[in-house]
């Protein structure tokens, strides 16, 4: 089944006014840069697919990054109202979900900025990621033996500490490439970096992680 | 620096991601796969890497609280408020200055040849005396004076402070300005016309 929306159809929508309002099942099935066009052509329910649809992704993305799972909340909060505000601006040459990530990898850069200048900041979020309430509750598999369970455990812990412990620039890249996936053309646009310093950070980012939890995984 | 298969661990650290990520030329993917096969320290170095990354992405991922998207709907609706009150605030600076350049041009205007005129209804005013005995006698004051031109002897028009006019018509009066100082000098159909 073609799921592409027929533009030939809601082309014909010239004014914002004389658009009728699509469902969210017509919604859903828009390329992001499609959900663009029909929202600056008046569809306003548009813009709440593009957030339901970037919501959890930008969460993880600035929570790997920060480490601070509230603040990553308020960031994606500010991230979507720069969208927003700049969405007449984006060009649909340009890939939606690279402009996206380049405004929350600012935001998240900053936070972390910040909170290098000012320690209490820093000590706050080191405090708040130490508490693990804010995770989800897990069933655990009971076929595991206990021993099994706290090993898992603690290599979790282990890499998540490894991550932080990168430096930000390196962290960014590598959250990018190996958390969401991302090619390296579309880190190097971002990050505002050239491929070749995607590469050189991705490796030493890679290279550090490795050093740090082979102790527990060798 | 342990070397395997003619290719140092150095270089397979450093190149590992382009390795990895599939980036390498297939004559030198093949290289780097001879390296790996013979050299236990470059494997040992990819199973930590792999092992890592894969208890990293197992981590579970959190979802936004499930407020998210009403707080947002209501920054955005204060994002389209406040958009609306600089536009209108920009459409009021835009109407003042309009409006302040109009009265600008005004005055400009007035302050040229033509003094601008103004109707003012004045109410009508008994006379206590009629304007011909006036003019009768003012006339036959200056009537047999020669130096006295005919048209003074046309009865002059009220003050402007008199509180109105002789004939209760409508005046024209000039606004305030320094070359317009009310002159009467004649009297035309109730009107006075001072710009002569």
């Amino acid at each position: 089944m073609d799921t592409k929306p027929n533009l030939e159809v809601t082309s014909r929508y010239a004014t914002p006014g004389e658009m009728e309002p699509l469902g969210r099942g017509e919604l859903k099935r828009f390329e992001d840069a499609e959900l663009v066009t029909q929202y600056l052509g008046g569809q306003r329910f548009a813009f709440n697919e593009i957030a339901e649809r970037y919501q959890d992704r930008l969460l993880n993305f600035i929570y790997r990054t920060i480490g601070d799972r509230d603040r990553a909340e308020d960031l994606v909060q500010e991230t979507f109202v720069r969208v927003y505000r700049h969405l007449h601006r984006f060009d649909p040459a340009r890939k939606f979900s690279t402009w996206i990530y380049t405004i929350a990898s600012n935001l998240a850069k900053n936070e972390l900025r910040n909170r290098a200048r000012n320690p209490l900041v820093l000590f706050h979020s080191l405090r708040k990621s130490w508490e693990a309430d804010h995770r989800p509750l897990e069933f655990e598999d009971t076929a595991y033996r206990p021993d099994d369970l706290f090993r898992k455990r603690r290599v979790r812990e282990q890499v998540e500490a490894a991550v932080a412990e990168l430096p930000e620039h390196h962290r960014v890249v590598f959250v990018l490439r190996e958390l969401e996936g991302k090619s390296y053309e579309e880190i190097s646009e971002i990050t505002g970096v050239t491929l070749g310093t995607v590469k050189s950070r991705l490796n030493r980012a890679r290279n550090r992680f490795a050093c740090i939890i082979s102790p527990m995984l060798d | 620096m342990m070397v395997c298969n003619e290719m140092a661990c150095k270089e397979f650290i450093e190149r590992y991601t382009e390795y990895v990520d599939g980036a390498l030329a297939p004559d030198e993917r093949r290289r780097f796969d001879a390296h790996l096969e013979g050299c236990r320290s470059c494997r040992r170095y990819q199973r930590v890497l792999t092992r890592g990354l894969a208890a990293w992405r197992a981590l579970p991922r959190v979802s936004t609280s499930p407020d998210f998207l009403p707080r947002l709907q209501h920054r955005l609706y204060h994002v389209d408020e406040s958009s609306k009150r600089s536009w209108r605030n920009q459409l009021g600076r835009a109407a003042a200055i309009a409006v302040a350049s109009a009265g600008l041009f005004t005055l400009g205007v007035s302050n040229g040849s033509q003094p601008l005129l103004v109707e003012v209804q004045l109410p009508p005013v008994m006379a206590d005396v009629p304007a011909e005995t006036v003019a009768e006698s003012r006339g036959s004051r200056f009537a047999d004076d020669p130096s006295v031109p005919d048209w003074f002897l046309v009865p002059f028009a009220p003050a402007l402070d008199d509180g109105g006019g002789l004939f209760g018509s409508t005046y024209a009066v000039p606004i305030a300005t320094g070359d317009s100082i009310p002159l009467p000098v004649e009297r035309r159909s109730g009107q006075l016309d001072e710009s002569r």
